[in-house]
Formats: structure tokens, sequence, C-alpha cells
């Protein structure tokens, strides 16, 4: 799986915000989802992005 | 993913133990040659079955376990088979098992007594379904396991209102990794609700009937977006699922049209025979009525002699009686002269001389009279049989009706003749074929239609009370984030970024979708010129539903209806199959079972030499007439394998051999 489209897409969108989020978090997400892609693992795919923003902004 | 080499046990026509090996790693293009028969399809479907534990026929239903067992193990009460996969994944030797055994040979007994394995370096995987489902999902295995007549799916997308765009909208936007951005947007709005009801309990635990009647709203509002949400789900799944049934049905009404249009010309015959048979009785009931009074026309020879001897009698009696009356007047007459030569006072005769003549000529006509006195008075009965005899002979028969009708007769009954004839063609094709199932397969699908529509309204609806949750619920959220609390602030930091990263990923979905849309269409474009021998169209169009347009070098759109044509349709159906593949996110071996079937000699050669560049591995599944040794030069160099499929008759079932030489 090429994820780098992806990231840079997501990066890019982020950049013209007018307050960008760090661009590490995004591409954590990004490589989550690919390793987390079936019905079943939403439940711990989810704990693992809400452990990733609480690790953001406490 | 590539495949290095497949075991087989027990397997459709496979007795004992089989396998196949994919040198060079799995790469390059590897064939599996086969007439009819010799189990190719069997084959594919061996490997779909121990990736995804089942397989469907060609009309879409699936094959029960007891059928693909081989028959031979079943005989020997052998209940057991099972394929295994061995392959290469991202560098990682890993291998697929999949085995049913039963006591008895029962389905449910099959499916029961099921194992699957994944084990990548000799290691077993946790959750092999899911481990399948990563390498290879199941939605996706269209894209890499096909037959020519699937190729039919892809025609579809030049039918822009076709059921089954929907369908392979979702499989091509998975294949192209959309799902990424949407699972991610969907996840991050799952993890902001967390957050947000979080935010609500703290709220509540505040104090005070303000904050608690707030977070009671807010939490109760949560609740309902994520129950519409789930509905919204649910009837997204079931639209698809009756989207899925309806596209089956079509084609299994396509694979039908040759009985549709026997069973119509079987009811056109019937009613044909049945129209001629009515003739045929109207034309016997034409030909009693002439037997009816065919006596008349026996008779009528007879007739005409009667009435000549009738009017004979009848002339000669008038004409004595003619004649008698005739005489009487004369001699009435004579007398009045005789009356008239005497006096009227005294009766003295005037002149004796002509008293005397008078006297004479009276008595020659009573003479006469005396001889007509037997003639009888004008008998009318006479006149009566003869009126009777005239309307007779008048109403006697033509004997050309009679051929008229014989001649009506004999060309009705060839015709039921030849009808029959062609009737007892038309059953034989049919033999067992049940004709009634095309108009039942229509009635289906209407309903199925009818309940599409009620159920996308339904969603619709669902989808607008989103929205107007969703409004609520952001009022309620201006309002909560105004209170100002450590706690909350941390949760409020926590909802916003958690908002923000979901509307990056909900903006990049379209940016997504856009590029590789463009790249899918310019991919397309490119394989469909390398593709078609003319050079008259520029290129392909996508549309947002991947529906496809061909555009002239003139810039025209061109409508399918105009230019269709089978061929083209199949050589842009392989375009964007090989465009998608290409542009694929996920890298997985392409087995093509009969794919130039439908192709002629140029396309099927032009999509030969192309085939190499379409995947890493390539398996076709082919019979002699499709790969011939002309084809098989445009593939040197890349085909790493060769091997032949043999049917040895029922008992030893089929082998997998290495080519001989010389094909």
């Amino acid at each position: 799986m090429n994820s780098e489209e992806i990231v840079e897409i997501v990066q890019r969108i982020n950049s013209k915000s007018s307050s960008p989020v760090d661009e590490n978090i995004l591409r954590r997400i990004i490589l989550l989802v690919i390793d987390y892609p079936l019905e079943d693992d939403r439940g711990i795919c989810q704990e693992e992005l809400r452990k990733m923003i609480i690790e953001k902004v406490g | 993913m590539n495949i290095t080499h497949i075991r087989i046990h027990n397997f459709g026509p496979f007795y004992g133990d089989h396998e196949i090996i994919f040198p060079n790693n799995g790469v390059g293009v590897h064939l599996m040659r086969g007439n009819t028969g010799q189990g190719k399809t069997s084959l594919q479907r061996a490997i779909l079955w121990s990736l995804y534990g089942k397989v469907r026929d060609r009309k879409g239903k699936d094959i029960s376990p007891t059928s693909l067992l081989n028959k031979v193990a079943q005989k020997e009460k052998n209940y057991i088979f099972w394929v295994h996969i061995h392959f290469i994944h991202e560098g990682k030797n890993c291998v697929i098992s999949r085995q049913m055994k039963a006591k008895f040979n029962q389905d449910s007994l099959y499916e029961s007594g099921m194992e699957l394995n994944v084990t990548e370096e000799g290691v077993p995987k946790k959750n092999p379904l899911q481990e399948i489902e990563r390498i290879i999902p199941q939605d996706l295995s269209r894209f890499y396991f096909f037959d020519g007549e699937m190729l039919r799916d892809y025609e579809d997308l030049l039918e822009q209102y076709s059921s089954s765009i929907k369908i392979l909208k979702d499989s091509i936007e998975h294949i192209l990794g959309i799902p990424y951005l949407t699972t991610a947007r969907g996840d991050l709005n799952q993890v902001q609700i967390g957050f947000e009801k979080y935010r609500a309990k703290i709220i509540k635990n505040l104090g005070g009937k303000e904050y608690e009647k707030l977070s009671e709203e807010y939490e109760g509002i949560c609740d309902a977006i994520i129950s519409t949400e789930d509905n919204i789900k649910k009837l997204g799944n079931q639209i698809q699922g009756l989207d899925e049934e309806i596209s089956r049905l079509t084609r299994v009404l396509a694979d039908l049209e040759p009985t549709k249009i026997l069973a119509e010309r079987k009811i056109k015959l019937d009613s044909d025979i049945r129209l001629n048979r009515e003739k045929i009785e109207q034309e016997l009931l034409k030909l009693q009525h002439l037997n009816a009074i065919y006596y008349k026309t026996v008779f009528a020879d007879v007739s005409k002699n009667i009435i000549q001897v009738f009017d004979e009698k009848h002339r000669s009696t008038m004409e004595k009686y003619d004649r008698k009356q005739r005489l009487k007047k004369t001699e009435h007459d004579i007398q009045d002269s005789i009356d008239g030569v005497k006096c009227s006072l005294c009766s003295h005769v005037l002149d004796p001389e002509r008293l005397s003549s008078f006297n004479k000529q009276k008595e020659l006509i009573a003479a006469e009279i005396e001889t007509l006195t037997e003639v009888p008075e004008p008998n009318l009965q006479y006149e009566r049989y003869k009126t009777i005899l005239d309307i007779s002979l008048k109403s006697q028969i033509n004997r050309d009706e009679y051929k008229q009708i014989n001649k009506v007769k004999i060309l009705l009954e060839y015709d039921i003749a030849i009808y029959q004839t062609q009737l007892d063609e038309i059953q034989s094709k049919l033999g067992d074929v049940d004709d009634k199932q095309p108009s039942r397969i229509i009635a289906e699908i209407k309903n199925f239609e009818r309940e599409l529509g009620r159920l996308r309204q339904v969603k619709k609806d669902e989808e607008e009370k989103k929205i107007k949750q969703l409004e609520t619920k952001s009022i309620l959220d201006q309002q909560l984030s105004s209170i100002n609390k450590d706690e909350l602030n941390i949760l409020k930091n926590r909802i916003e970024i958690t908002r923000k990263l979901a509307n990056i990923f909900d903006e990049a979905i379209t940016i997504y979708r856009e590029n590789r849309r463009l790249e899918v269409e310019a991919e397309a474009t490119r394989i469909f010129k390398q593709l078609r021998s003319k050079t008259d169209f520029e290129s392909l169009k996508i549309n947002e539903n991947y529906g496809l347009y061909i555009i002239t070098k003139g810039g025209d759109v061109l409508d399918r209806a105009v230019w269709r044509s089978a061929g083209e349709e199949q050589i842009v159906a392989f375009a964007l199959v090989g465009a998608l593949n290409k542009c694929a996110q996920i890298q997985a071996p392409i087995f093509m079972d009969a794919p130039f079937g439908r192709l002629d000699l140029r396309h099927g050669s032009q999509v030969i030499s192309y085939l190499p560049q379409m995947s890493q591995q390539i398996v076709l599944l082919v019979t002699d007439r499709e790969l011939r040794l002309e084809d098989e030069k445009l593939l040197s160099g890349y085909i790493k394998s060769d091997q032949t499929l043999i049917h040895r008759g029922e008992e030893r079932g089929s082998f997998i051999i290495p080519t001989p030489s010389g094909g």
C-alpha cells in the first residue's frame, strides 16, 4: 500500500488551514487505518486514535 | 502477493493430491492450458474457496460443499477436501490453508468442520479471516480472479443507469484506497463523540439543574446521532444487497436471453397452431354444410328432366285448355249469330241459308269441344313442384367450392405441420429448462427495484434527520464550550483537534477521489489506445460514478447506442480493468479464465501483448483456440511456466502436468 499520496494530500490541506495541526499526527492516523482496515478493527483503531489525541493535547 | 505454489486435495475434479508450482517466485506469466471440461474453472474456484470459504457458479449462486468434494472421494466416503496457497506477501513467506471435513456427506457438517489457517514465516496468525481481508479483500477479488464473461460487469459501466454501477463503484473505490480516508474520518468522528459524551458526564457531575439538563440533552442528541448513523449504515447495506441481487438477476436474465427468445417463439407457435386449428374447424363446418345440401347437386339432372316433363305436360294441358276455352267462346259467338238470323219477336228464320251454315259451324265446334271435354283444369301442384325443383337447382353446389375448401384446409394443415416441427425443435432446445423462468425473474427484479426505491427514500429521510440532529448538537456544543473549567477546557481542546482532523480527512476524500479518478482515466485511455486498432477515438472519460464515455477526436461524447459493438465494449472494459489494477493500492496475482473468448483475433492479440504490464503475476487459464502459437510469441520472455490440465475420466479426474513440448 502506497500511503504517500494520501499523506501528501492531507498535509497539503492542513498547511492551508489558519491553524494547522502537527503534520506527524496526520501521517500516524493514515498508517493506523492502513494497519487496521477492517470493520472488526474499528474498536482497536479508535482507541489508538483516542490515545494519540490525548497524548497530543493532554 | 505472489503465489508460488498451490496444493489441492479432493477438490472438484481433482481427486487426491495435486500441486501447481509457479516458478520465479510467481513473477511473470503462467499458462494453464486445457480445453473445455478439463478443470480450469475448478482450479480458479479452488483458489477462491481457499481464500474466502465459498465460491459461486456462473449464475452467482453459492456452490454447496457437497458439490465441491470430488465425486470419487465421495463414493469412497472420504469426506475431506482442502486447498493450500503458498505465497509471498510483503517479502514474507505465507500460507493459507483451508480444509472442510465431515463425518457424513452433508453441507452443514462440512460448514461446521471447516478449518482455516494463515501462517507468516511458519507462525500462525491469530485471526486468519482478517489476515486474508488485509491481503486481498473479498470484494476486490473480482479484479484479480475473473473470466471473459465477467467483463460484462465492466461493460455495464458504459450503461450510465445500470444498477451494477453502484456495486462496482464501491469495489473500484476500495481498490483505489479511498476507504482508508473514509475510515479515518469515520473513526475520528467516533472518537470525537466519545470525548463529547465524556464532557457531558463531567458537566452533569458539576451539579446544578441547568448543567444537568444541558448535559442530558447533549448525551441524548449524541445517542440519537449514533442511532441515526447506525440506521443509515444498515440501510446502505440493505440497498447494496438489493443492488447486488438485482445485478445478479439481470445477469441471469441476460444468460436466459436465448431461453426467453425461445419461450416467446414457443408461445407464438402455440398460438398460431391454435388459430390454424380454429380455421380448419370453420372450413370443416363449411364442408359439413355443403355435404348437407349435396343431394341437391346429385339430383340436379333428374330435377331438370322432371321440370322439363312438368313443363311439357303443363304446356300441352294448357294448350288444350286454352283451345277449349276459345272454342266455347266461338260456340257462344255462333249461337249469337244464329239468334241474329231469327226474328227477335216471332223467331222466324230470316236467312235460312246462313242459319244452316251457322248450325253446321256450331256442330263442328261442338264436336271439337266434345273431343276436348277430358282436358282437366290446370293442375297448380305442377307449378309448386316445379318451383321447388327450380330452387333446388339454384342451390346446387359448385364443385369449385369443395376444391377451395380442401385447398385452404391443406394449406392450414401444412402450416400446422411446419409450426409443429419448429415447436418440437424449440422444445428439444429448451429441454428441461423452465421457459417461464425469464418472466418470473423480470417480475422479481421489478419487486426488488420497488423495494430499492423505498429504501433509498428511507435512507434519504434518515440523512436529513441526521443533518438536523447535528445542527441541534452544534448549538448545545456552543453552550457547553462556554463553561470554563480546567478539565472541560482540556476536553474542549481534544474535541476541537479531533474535529479539525476529521474535517481535513473529509476534505481529502474529495481531492484524493478526484485525483485517483483522473489517474484511472488517463491509464484506461492509454491502455484503450494500445488495445484498439482504430484511431478515431481520442480518450475514455470516467465520471464520478465510474461510468465510462468514449470521446472522439472531434471532442464528441459517444452515446453507447450509437457505437455499440460487443468487441469495442470488451476493449473498454479491459482497459478499465487494466487501469484499475495498475492504479490499485493492493498488489495481487491476476487469474484470467478464458479471457479472450469474446474478443476477435486481432483484439485478442493486442490484449495478450498488454498482459505482462497488468500485474507482476498473471495466470492465464486458456484453451488452445484462445492462445495460438502466434499469441505465445507475443508473450515471449514473460512466460515462466506452462502447464496443462487434463481430465482423465470420471474415476481418475483432472491432472496438472507440464505442457508437452509443441503445446
